[in-house]
């Protein structure tokens, strides 16, 4: 059911946020400025500011790409909470006959597929028209390496909306957080310019978790090291669902007995 | 069918409810008045187990979603970046109708087709408590719970709910302040706080 369900959503999304080819059209110009952009920032900055092995160009296109479907799922999850709240979805969905859990990870689920199709997009168009130096096995590592990280971004999502539900505030810190997490995950810069005991906590950023396993097999091509990471990714991911479960039971909890309204901020 | 047994509720520091008995059998038409604020919408919340009593009991038959159409006040409960088509579409899936069920309902109750399919985020209030009602009754449901139902909606609209209550064959719990509403069905009226008369 859960499939059946993302599927249909995942349409919907397509359906919604290109209804027309004009908007298609859009989507594609957007994608090529920014690595436009990409491209003229490392002209400007070049990796030697940073002693990197490869082009700037390559790394922050890897930085941004590589966390574009997990970072995604969270954002989905704050602008949620406040779209549902705002039109009482939430409490709609509990009376009818389905499982409200379901349908909420088939929401957050339902974006996946529209970021999968803005990663390809944007490893063909840096691959075709910028100088990206990566290869087809580190495309296709990078392309499919996030998925393993669904678990443990969907019981993030999962918690962060139970405790939106439960304060009734925090949209905006969320958000902020999200930033800070993208900043310090090694996506624009090697977490190794840091002080060592930073680097130390940082490497629990869960954006890090799914970034440096792909950017350590571009470098050195070892698979039984990413299989490993992958196969730790997704235990953990498993593991903390749990945690997200429960989050957002007590977060529904705190909705049936207070009806309360949000602030936002 | 369902009943309540000593329910209690408080709301942001005010009694809502106390010790509340009631039961709403097979074929009951209630209908709910009292004054805005005194807890109306809250009750319908209870009802649909969108609320949890503080103390008390609300007892339910095992498969009562599947039998039950609810009608939030304000036309609550749909996704804003979807159409009208597409809610209707999604909710109509957690009972299995087809799309044609859909179509149907449209069709009966005249909706503006050129707004069907836009996102309900350009309706008008009007529009969504029609789009509700429909969502409310496109299952045929056993329980019908309408809150405010007639709030905002057009002359046809209203004489065509007035028809299908009318008709209406199972447990009915519907609150209102329209006088005309009332008079028109017929039936049996409970004062806010007056329970022992329902």
């Amino acid at each position: 059911m859960l499939l059946n369900l993302i599927l249909y959503l995942s349409k919907h999304t397509l359906r919604v946020e290109f209804p027309t080819k004009l908007a298609w059209l859009g989507y594609f110009i957007s994608s090529l400025l920014t690595l436009v952009v990409l491209h003229f920032t490392s002209m400007a900055i070049g990796g030697e500011f940073f002693r990197l092995n490869q082009s700037y160009f390559t790394y922050i296109v890897v930085g941004e790409v590589s966390l574009y479907i997990v970072s995604g799922l969270l954002q989905q999850a704050a602008v949620l909470v406040r779209s549902w709240h705002e039109r009482a979805v939430f409490s709609f969905l509990l009376t009818v006959p389905a499982n409200f859990y379901l349908i909420l990870c088939g929401q957050l689920l339902a974006k996946i597929p529209r970021a999968m199709l803005f990663v390809l997009l944007q490893l063909v168009l840096a691959s075709l028209l910028f100088d990206f130096e990566l290869s087809l096995t580190s495309m296709i590592v990078l392309f499919l390496y996030p998925l393993m990280a669904i678990p443990l971004f969907l019981s993030i999502g999962l918690c962060i909306i139970g405790l939106i539900l439960i304060f009734g505030r925090g949209q905006s810190l969320i958000f902020y957080l999200f930033n800070l997490m993208s900043i310090l995950s090694g996506a624009y810069f090697p977490l190794s310019l840091l002080p060592v005991k930073f680097q130390s906590i940082l490497a629990f950023n869960p954006y890090a978790l799914v970034l440096e396993p792909i950017r350590q097999f571009s470098y050195h091509f070892d698979y039984n090291s990413l299989l490993q990471s992958a196969a730790g990714l997704l235990l953990v991911g498993l593991m903390s669902l749990g945690i997200g479960m429960n989050v957002i039971f007590l977060g529904v909890k705190h909705l049936k007995k207070n009806d309360r309204r949000f602030t936002y901020n | 069918m369902i009943s309540f047994k000593q329910v209690e509720k408080s709301l942001a520091g005010k009694k809502i409810l106390e010790g509340v008995n009631f039961t709403l059998e097979a074929q009951d038409k209630i209908v709910l008045v009292g004054a805005n604020g005194c807890g109306k919408s809250t009750f319908c919340k209870l009802f649909m187990d969108i609320l949890t009593p503080d103390q008390g009991e609300i007892i339910r038959p095992e498969n009562w979603r599947k039998i039950t159409g609810y009608m939030p006040s304000g036309g609550d409960g749909f996704f804003p970046e979807l159409s009208g088509l597409e809610n209707l579409l999604f909710y109509a899936s957690f009972w299995q109708l087809p799309p044609q069920d859909v179509e149907a309902i449209i069709e009966r109750y005249s909706f503006d087709r050129s707004f069907i399919t836009r996102p309900i985020r350009v309706y008008s209030q009007g529009m969504l408590q029609k789009l509700s009602f429909m969502r409310a009754t496109m299952h045929a449901p056993k329980i019908l719970v309408l809150d405010e139902p007639s709030v905002f909606i057009d002359a046809d609209f209203q004489i065509e709910l007035l028809n299908y209550l009318r008709k209406f064959q199972g447990a009915l719990l519907l609150t209102t302040h329209h006088q005309s509403l009332i008079d028109g069905l017929g039936v049996k009226c409970v004062k806010w706080g007056e329970w022992n008369a329902a």
